[in-house]
């Protein structure tokens, strides 16, 4: 009783106690790792999964048309709106994902070419709407909402287009020529799996030493208390793609100390998805 | 066929003598083209041998007007004429080269391509003249927008910033805190600040994202807990963008938020930060931007008390400056990391010291008026 009477009138003081000891309040320690647990082509749609990690489960759902070759934007997301989730930080994780789509981390436009049953290329794309819905949020949803979006593209299965339209002809395709044949299905060809972890700076004010200690993957309760938050996303050949970072922060090094970490669990992360395959 | 080698040979040195003797012709038709127009559209007194103050300026203004346009007249023809000379559906030389990246392994990512060629000289210059870790010239105005309670002008380089602050003040329920002021954020491009002309000047995703950005990064550096219940507005509008928007927008609403007098944990300065052949190069142009370099941008801020050059110098050496927004587009490997951060410091310590200038000189300025 007096612990939660602690957690709600002084949650940074209820916070720093454990953290203090190496902790958080639910035992993990400070850089353990969360399990990720998820299941591909529940949700519907051509491609589709559930993730649920580090307390955040997100379903993610592929749709996919076809359109003309053209420059626009092969690509929208949405996240559906929830009472977790305010409209803000909706519309913000919503652009970051985007961004990771348009500088191709995830697949590349010319993968998104509609193919025939001889696996020749058309002069048609495929567009895809991604939606993302929060099922619960305790924590980051970047991390869980990149690999769900990785998982439901893994899953992605779309069909071969019969075109009804010469290569000859300079007349414009009409939709009555374009037909879609589910007997022979192609997969898209990924780029290799991002990895997003998410990190807290906590500043404990009353000890000694105002040092900054490095979380990882923070619940809601933790991130509220925080200095700063940081979100990282690495590809392949430990590259990172992504780097965001809120709040005050002194050291540089600890930039340099979640890249690593969020590089090393990536490639446990792929070793384990070969092992499995 | 020593007769054929003599031939090369003749044309060989012929060529050598030409070159030259064109590269100067193409020099006096550019010189005397540009003394002409500026000439005729500047001078004005004919009483005089010297030029008067408002025709120097006249004429140094036309010669910035015209060189830029030269400037831009290379951009678009260094992007355009491949297309032009290679064949539709043929790759130029290019995207060639872009579309083998991938295969490369990542420490040959950054090297030895024609795009790191074009970025960085052979003799270590940019495209602008500049090293890779000089920045380009800052020039600010505060206190332009009378009705504004801070506002600041900023050039940075080609980069033209206009930012405005508003408030505090009460605002919108909706948008109120109990126990800090909500900071609101927009940032806008104008149709022509860049090479293709935009449609909307905000509200698009870019736009909405660098909102989003620089609220977040000022919330870290005002004093949000002394005015509870209120709002601060914060507008930036790019008038001409030739790179590093985002840290121009930081460094120029840093300045007006100082001109407006509203409590801040210190100066917060921003700068871009890019790699090149494992080398880090700072304050990156469009055309630097665009040229696939990873990018980072970084800002920090130190505190108020150490203003002055020398002391803020000692600052960075007690590690007392701190990062308030970091910034990664593109790819990066993790081995140039600490790299890439350690000149986007430097950076932004340098950044500070025009930054700190300005503000105090304008403190200088306002102290009269304050009766100080």
């Amino acid at each position: 009783m007096s612990s939660e009477v602690l957690r709600g009138i002084d949650p940074r003081g209820y916070v720093s106690t454990f953290i203090r000891e190496g902790v958080y309040p639910d035992g993990r320690g400070l850089l353990d790792e969360q399990k990720l647990v998820f299941k591909q082509g529940e949700c519907g749609g051509v491609g589709s999964s559930v993730v649920s990690t580090q307390g955040v489960t997100v379903s993610c759902t592929i749709e996919a048309s076809v359109s003309l070759v053209s420059d626009a934007t092969l690509v929208d997301i949405q996240i559906e709106s929830s009472q977790q989730l305010a409209e803000k930080d909706a519309e913000d994780y919503n652009n970051l994902l985007l961004s990771l789509f348009t500088n191709e981390h995830f697949i590349r436009r010319e993968n998104l070419r509609c193919l025939d049953t001889s696996e020749k290329t058309l002069p048609l794309e495929w567009q895809l709407h991604v939606t993302l819905k929060v099922l619960s949020l305790e924590g980051s949803l970047l991390d869980a909402a990149v690999c769900a979006i990785g998982a439901a593209l893994a899953d992605t299965k779309l069909p071969s287009i019969a075109l009804d339209h010469a290569d000859t002809d300079e007349s414009a395709i009409e939709k009555t020529q374009i037909q879609a044949d589910y007997r022979t299905v192609h997969k898209l060809s990924l780029e290799e799996p991002l990895m997003c972890c998410s990190f807290g700076i906590f500043v404990d004010s009353g000890a000694k030493k105002n040092d900054e200690i490095l979380l990882l993957t923070p619940t809601l309760e933790v991130i509220a208390v925080c200095r700063s938050t940081c979100s990282v996303v690495v590809g392949k050949n430990d590259l990172m793609v992504l780097i965001r970072e809120r709040g005050r922060l002194s050291q540089f090094s600890l930039i340099k100390k979640m890249c690593m970490i969020t590089a090393e669990r990536r490639r446990k992360f792929v070793e384990s998805l070969r092992s499995v395959v | 066929m020593n007769s054929i080698q003599n031939i090369q040979q003749v044309l060989n040195l012929q060529i050598r003598l030409f070159i030259p003797r064109f590269q100067l012709r193409e020099f006096l038709t550019v010189y005397n083209t540009l003394s002409e127009r500026c000439f005729n559209a500047c001078a004005r007194d004919y009483t005089t041998s010297t030029l008067t103050k408002d025709e120097g300026s006249c004429v140094s203004q036309c010669i910035d007007k015209q060189m830029l346009v030269n400037r831009r007249f290379m951009l678009v023809f260094a992007e355009q004429a491949p297309k032009a000379l290679f064949k539709q559906g043929e790759q130029s030389p290019t995207e060639a080269i872009k579309s083998a990246k991938p295969e490369q392994t990542p420490a040959s990512q950054t090297t030895e391509t024609p795009t790191t060629m074009s970025i960085i000289s052979e003799h270590g210059f940019r495209i602008d003249g500049r090293r890779p870790a000089q920045i380009r010239n800052i020039n600010t105005r505060l206190g332009l927008n009378r009705n504004a309670e801070g506002s600041c002008y900023l050039e940075h380089g080609n980069t033209k910033v206009l930012c405005a602050v508003y408030g505090p003040y009460e605002g919108k329920a909706s948008k109120r805190l109990e126990d800090r002021c909500a900071i609101v954020c927009q940032y806008s491009t104008t149709t022509f600040s860049g090479l293709e002309r935009k449609n909307r000047p905000r509200g698009d995703r870019k736009s909405t994202e660098i909102s989003r950005l620089l609220e977040k990064a000022f919330e870290s550096v005002i004093l949000t807990e002394s005015f509870p219940r209120s709002q601060i507005d914060i507008f930036c509008e790019v008038i001409q963008g030739d790179g590093s928007n985002l840290a121009a927008c930081v460094n120029a609403t840093s300045l007006a938020l100082a001109d407006a007098g509203i409590p801040m944990k210190g100066i917060a300065s921003a700068a871009t930060c890019g790699i090149v052949d494992a080398k880090p190069i700072v304050d990156l142009t469009s055309r630097e931007e665009t040229d696939l370099l990873p990018r980072v941008t970084v800002s920090g801020f130190s505190s108020i008390i150490l203003l002055l050059h020398s002391k803020f110098q000692l600052a960075t050496i007690c590690g007392r400056d701190e990062v308030i927004l970091v910034e990664l587009q593109n790819r990066l490997h993790i081995d140039h990391l600490s790299v890439v951060m350690d000149a986007a410091k430097a950076t932004c310590a340098d950044v500070y010291e025009c930054l700190a200038v300005v503000a105090q000189q304008h403190l200088k300025a306002c102290a009269p008026i304050l009766g100080h």
